[in-house]
């Protein structure tokens, strides 16, 4: 047994060079992104052979200089050449800095874009989605994957421009000088290109691969930090590290593959270039020295430079391969995600309607998460406007199914729920929802101020609206005696809330729509007894008028409850009045015996002592 | 065109780095005390097993910077000598030699580049370890809530910069620094004033990269922050979809989250524009070197000071010095954060474990635990406030103890203690008669187990993590324990069964079926003591029916201490401890208390009109239900 095994078999899923499959179709993606942002992309061409052609000037210059010192020419021409040098440079250095900017600007906006899009589309999916998705991915999705979409984004087209502009005027200045050289010169390019590309292709998956091994490391290490005191009572310390050390030995092993690669190939085009130049200097030499002396020093000089000057496009081609293999896996994440269907869609002949009764109704409803697994069999019944109904289950028996129907968080397999006498589905989902009040088990509070987190469904109340409803939800005078009141910061980091502020602001917030229905998702479970005690009567009063439906734990609140429901298996096994189901030998009746074995003394005895 | 520093295409080949792991990284200060020829000292004993490998590749990176430096004076060489008087059979040796040396350079760099990743691997690998290892033995406040994150940027990322450093920095300084001085050797050798010419401009240009890039950094630091400023609205939306939802407010979300989004934009777009000056200017900066260089060699060249080749070399030399120079500009903030992250790491293996084993021939060593006994134990966390005063219980035959009291009275100090998580600072904890401190750790944690109030599961799957404390358990008998704890049924509910893998945070499964799952674990370990810090947390009826009744069978036969929360565990125990403020305020059974008519009793009461419950008695009549309760999954 081993603690690290589901890491070490998730790594082994990990197929390194399977990116590269889909490429053409993601780059056809990035593409359309690219549309707005046209001119930008004319003017990073033509700045880009304004600027390859700047930078072909300098040693043809120098080469210039040279040839006239040789053969001692007009030195006159000398300060004309040096200035000319100096202002192709700031040219060029000028246009680098426009190309290097406008492809960044143009960069961003299309990342700025395709955030946008990939975060409106998470609005739309459904809940089911957001059940089997962990958020820290889809939001390294957003983040990780994006900067490995800008780095390609914001070089390729001047990369690309550049070095076919650079080959093309370069060729042609050497070309006029001397043919065969200038052939010989070229002719290199391709296998500088070639192995300094497959440095890229090759390791930028090990990278990738790397990265996840390293992600999965530190989760380990929280892991074992988190479990610290299990790990040292079951005495797994030794486990701990072994596993630690095993997901690292995959590491170091990956990182050194690649470094194998990156050692046998890397090199090479620093010595295609050597030898290039060589054979220039040998060639050059002999044409130079031959009869006809169709080459001078200069010109020999400058075709070295220029065959070194002809690999640096090249070389950051070959980086741009590699950039893709990254931004192709990246952009294929973003669409994975993008691409999930909406299933909770408004219809056509949905209306804004008003819910002005709270009458609910379930008709033979049947709901699975998964085909043929349905959580929820056949369940009718009928709650009448301003009913309270107590919800009882064990895990797994459907209840939060059952309430997250209602607000059409999914829609149902079949059967349906009725509304004041109207499908849910025939509500516009937004106006369904704001009429719903849901508190939900996870009390989520918003970076913003204690009037933000209220006003969060209206945010244009005003602060007397705000104020009523936290009155009735008996946080006021808690938020009053803040120095900031209404105005301090609440979230990430803001003031720290007991768990029965947060659930009593939590209420307020819902209460502010002012819904006929109101809904609590197992919303006390993590509330200690005293907590729930300082909340039942917000929670009293919030029902007040309002058809509630409530996932309870605790037998006070269920006692309250006008009907009380058992679920079981999905299905509704029980369903009437406290007093209806303690007449009877039923399931609650044997509950409700023993749950006040669980009242906690600690609690009660935290109130004496102050 | 490589990126400005820690701008643009900074991440280079290095491949993964940079960027945290985390998406909000810790963000540490670089404050250091420990010089750096100390660190690196001490870093060179993790390199010594490697000392050949270190030999091999630091030799391959001087010889082969050198003969980088060696091409140009021989294309003076070829100008002056071979071309220049047309004595073509010059070629004879000099082609050979620049063949050979082009080989010798391949061959020198693949040696290094493979040497140094091996190295750098494998030294950051080893003092990985070593932290982890250290992590598994130091006090347990170093993983208090705020200080997880830092401690866990040690091996992740201090780590990760440090073998970035091995991986791209120690080779290049080592190369940059051969390339700078062979070349200023070579151009001052072969004109001084030329040379002394030549590097006038080198001093701007170094001060224009250190600024440059320190605003380069700070503006690419500043896109950083607006990043993981978006990460955390991107987290906080999607993690209150649901409220987000219920309230129909997704445009509004929406808006907030495309303000975040744009202000990372103008971010991201400012630190562009300070990075895509820097390549240009500093190439100006060149340049204006090689216009000094050809104006004044120009000159000199006429008046017959020194050869066309000599130009030549000149202006390629060049290329050795200016770029390497601007390079370790660079390079050196890398340096500066690889010895703060190695000095950091220095740290936490160098934190020394405050609970040890004494010297193993003083060492007691345990077969089973007969009895426990606190005396007079006082603790504090910071020994000058104490969190328990004077505590003293015993425990033996099969007693079970009830520690009671409000938040903050000292109860899990006491289970931290029994533990030996930390040891006491007065009195002592009695193990079979013995200093609890003379026990051998191992032998005290083998018989005694813990269930911790967020039941703790590993990642892994049902089965491994039930088998925790006994790795050699059978399938068999890991289904046995599940039964006897009422877990079985649920466990065989799940997709896989026993081999579902249970998410990080448990999130996968209920905090009851937690719970039961712990207990199991407990169970399969069958501990002579049992700790027990009750959950405060309710789950459903039927679920917690299971657990009382999984609590009843893992008590059976049994020392056990529980923080107790409710009621129907602490009529379980022989004696209850009543906790205020670090000291005992009251102890007995619970119908001595009860009959004491003190504090406990009074809040039992008080507890019970409020409530307008049944009174116990009618409960005890009623107990045979216990037996008939539905089990959690039918």
């Amino acid at each position: 047994m081993s603690v690290a095994k589901p890491i070490l078999e998730y790594i082994d899923t990990i197929k390194v060079g399977a990116e590269i499959v889909h490429s053409s179709n993601a780059f056809k993606r990035l593409l359309k992104y690219h549309k707005s942002y046209v001119h930008l992309f004319i003017a990073v061409g033509a700045l880009s052979l304004l600027g390859s052609y700047l930078f072909a000037l300098e040693p043809l210059y120098t080469a210039q200089i040279i040839d006239l010192l040789i053969s001692k020419g007009n030195y006159q021409l000398l300060p004309d050449l040096l200035s000319k040098i100096v202002l192709a440079i700031i040219a060029y250095g000028i246009t680098n800095f426009a190309i290097t900017y406008i492809q960044g600007y143009a960069s961003q906006s299309m990342i700025k874009k395709i955030r946008s899009d990939y975060y409106s589309s998470l609005q739309n999916k459904s809940s089911n989605f957001y059940d089997s998705t962990a958020v820290g991915d889809l939001v390294s999705r957003a983040t990780m994957d994006l900067m490995a979409v800008d780095m390609f984004l914001r070089t390729w087209i001047g990369t690309m421009t550049t070095a076919i502009f650079t080959v093309v005027i370069v060729f042609q200045v050497m070309y006029s000088i001397s043919p065969i050289m200038s052939l010989i010169t070229i002719l290199h390019m391709p296998p500088i290109f070639y192995f300094a590309a497959r440095v890229w292709i090759k390791t930028m998956p090990l990278f990738r691969k790397m990265q996840r091994i390293l992600g999965k490391l530190g989760a380990y290490v929280q892991q074992n930090i988190l479990g610290m005191k299990v790990v040292r009572i079951f005495q797994r310390e030794d486990e701990m590290l072994n596993g630690f050390v095993q997901v690292e030995n995959v590491y170091v092993d990956t990182a050194i593959t690649a470094g194998k690669i990156q050692s046998k190939y890397s090199p090479v085009p620093q010595a295609i270039l050597t030898l290039g130049v060589t054979i220039i200097y040998v060639y050059g030499g002999n044409l130079i020295v031959s009869p006809q002396s169709i080459l001078t020093i200069g010109e020999l000089i400058l075709f070295g430079r220029y065959m070194v000057r002809l690999s640096f496009p090249l070389r950051n081609l070959s980086q741009l391969s590699g950039a893709w293999v990254n931004a192709s896996a990246g952009i294929e994440r973003i669409y994975e995600i993008m691409e999930v269907p909406v299933d909770v869609r408004d219809r056509p002949d949905a209306e804004n309607a008003a819910i002005n009764k709270g009458e609910v109704e379930f008709r033979n409803v049947t709901f699975g998460y998964v085909k043929d697994r349905p959580v929820l069999k056949n369940v009718s019944f009928k709650v009448n406007p301003g009913e309270n109904i107590a919800i009882l289950g064990a895990t797994g028996s459907g209840k939060t199914s059952l309430v997250f129907l209602i607000p059409r968080f999914y829609d149902v397999d079949s059967g349906s729920i009725v509304i004041d006498g109207r499908d849910v589905r025939n509500y516009i989902l937004s106006s369904l929802r704001k009429q719903i009040g849901l508190v939900l088990q996870d009390l989520f509070i918003f970076t913003g101020t204690l009037k933000d987190n209220i006003a969060f469904g209206k945010p244009d109340a005003s602060l007397d609206e705000v104020m009523s409803v936290a009155k009735i939800a008996k946080i006021h005078d808690f938020i009053e005696s803040l120095p900031e009141g209404y105005n301090t910061m609440a979230g990430e980091r803001g003031v720290t809330l007991s768990g029965g502020q947060r659930q009593r602001l939590t209420i307020a917030r819902v209460l502010l729509a002012n819904p006929k229905i109101l809904i609590f998702d197992d919303a006390l479970s993590f509330v200690d007894a005293r907590t729930e005690q300082e909340i039942q009567g917000a929670i009293e009063e919030a029902m007040k008028g309002r058809t509630t439906f409530i996932i309870a734990q605790r037998l006070s609140t269920i006692k309250n409850a006008d009907k009380i429901m058992i679920l079981d298996n999905g299905e509704v096994v029980e369903f009437g009045t406290h007093d209806e189901l303690m007449a009877k030998e039923t399931i609650y009746k044997r509950i409700y015996e023993t749950q006040f074995l669980e009242k906690a003394p600690e609690e009660i005895l935290k109130v004496g002592v102050k | 065109m490589a990126g400005g520093p820690g701008g643009p295409g900074g991440g280079g080949l290095g491949g993964p780095g940079g960027f945290g792991v985390f998406s909000t990284r810790y963000e540490e200060s670089q404050k250091r005390t420990v010089p750096d020829r100390v660190l690196l000292a001490r870093i060179y004993k993790y390199v010594k097993p490697y000392r050949n490998n270190f030999v091999i590749a630091i030799t391959s990176i001087v010889l082969s910077s050198l003969t980088g430096i060696l091409s140009p004076y021989l294309h003076k060489v070829a100008i002056d000598q071979i071309i220049g008087p047309q004595n073509l059979s010059g070629f004879i040796w000099w082609v050979p030699l620049f063949v050979s040396m082009a080989l010798s350079t391949y061959v020198l760099q693949y040696v290094q580049v493979f040497q140094m990743r091996i190295i750098g691997e494998n030294v950051v690998a080893r003092m990985r370890d070593e932290m982890i290892f250290r992590l598994q033995t130091i006090s347990l406040r170093y993983f208090s809530e705020g200080e997880i994150g830092r401690i866990m940027s040690r091996p992740i990322n201090d780590a990760q910069t440090v073998r970035m450093f091995f991986r791209m920095g120690l080779a290049n300084i080592i190369t940059d620094t051969a390339s700078i001085l062979g070349a200023i050797i070579i151009i001052f050798s072969l004109d001084f004033k030329l040379a002394l010419i030549a590097i006038t401009t080198l001093p701007i240009a170094v001060g224009l990269a250190w600024f440059l890039g320190k605003y380069s950094r700070k503006a690419s630091r500043n896109a950083l922050i607006c990043l993981s400023g978006l990460t955390a609205k991107m987290q906080e939306n999607l993690s209150g979809m649901k409220v987000i939802r219920s309230f129909a407010r997704e445009e509004k979300a929406a808006e907030e989250f495309d303000d975040v989004v744009d202000k990372t934009f103008k971010a991201n777009v400012r630190a562009i524009a300070i990075a895509a000056s820097y390549q240009p200017l500093i190439l100006c900066m060149r340049i204006a070197g090689t216009a000094l260089i050809l104006w004044f060699g120009s000159l000199m060249f006429m008046n017959g000071e020194i050869t066309i080749g000599t130009l030549v070399a000149f202006t390629e030399y060049q290329f050795s010095y200016f770029m390497p120079l601007i390079d370790i500009v660079t390079i050196y903030d890398q340096y500066q954060s690889a010895m703060a992250a190695i000095e950091r790491m220095f740290d936490l293996i160098d934190t020394k474990p405050e609970v040890k084993d004494v010297a193993p021939e003083k060492a007691t060593e345990l077969k089973t635990i007969e009895n426990v006994k606190f005396e007079n134990v006082t603790f504090g966390y910071d020994p000058k406030i104490l969190v328990i005063k004077n505590i003293g219980f015993s425990l033996e035959g099969t007693k079970k103890l009830a520690i009671v009291g409000p938040t903050g009275a000292g109860k899990s100090t006491i289970i931290n203690l029994v533990v030996r998580f930390y040891d006491p600072l007065d009195g002592q904890i009695l193990v079979n008669g013995c200093n609890a401190k003379d026990v051998r750790i191992e032998c005290l944690r083998r018989d005694m187990s813990i269930v911790l109030q967020d039941s703790f599961l590993f990642p892994i799957s049902v089965k491994d993590n039930i088998r925790l404390g006994r790795p050699e358990a059978s399938d068999e008998e890991i289904v046995e324990t599940a039964k006897a704890v009422g877990a079985h049924n649920f466990i065989m509910k799940l997709p896989g069964g026993y081999d579902y893998i249970i998410q990080e945070g448990s999130s996968n499964i209920s905090i009851g079926q937690r719970q039961l799952i712990s207990f199991a674990r407990t169970l399969l370990m069958s501990p002579k003591l049992l700790i027990l810090d009750e959950a405060t947390s309710s789950t459903d009826p039927y679920t917690e029916l299971v657990i009382q009744n999984a609590l009843k069978k893992l008590l059976e036969n049994r020392l056990a201490i529980i923080i107790a929360h409710r009621l129907s565990t602490i009529r379980l125990c022989d004696e209850i401890v009543v906790l205020d403020q670090g000291s005992i305020v009251e102890r007995g059974t619970h119908t001595e208390l009860m009959k004491k008519g003190g504090l406990y009793s009074s809040f039992y009461k008080m507890q019970f009109k409020e409530e307008g419950l049944e009174t116990i008695d009618n409960i005890e009549a009623k107990s045979h239900l216990n037996n008939k309760y539905p089990s959690v999954t039918r």
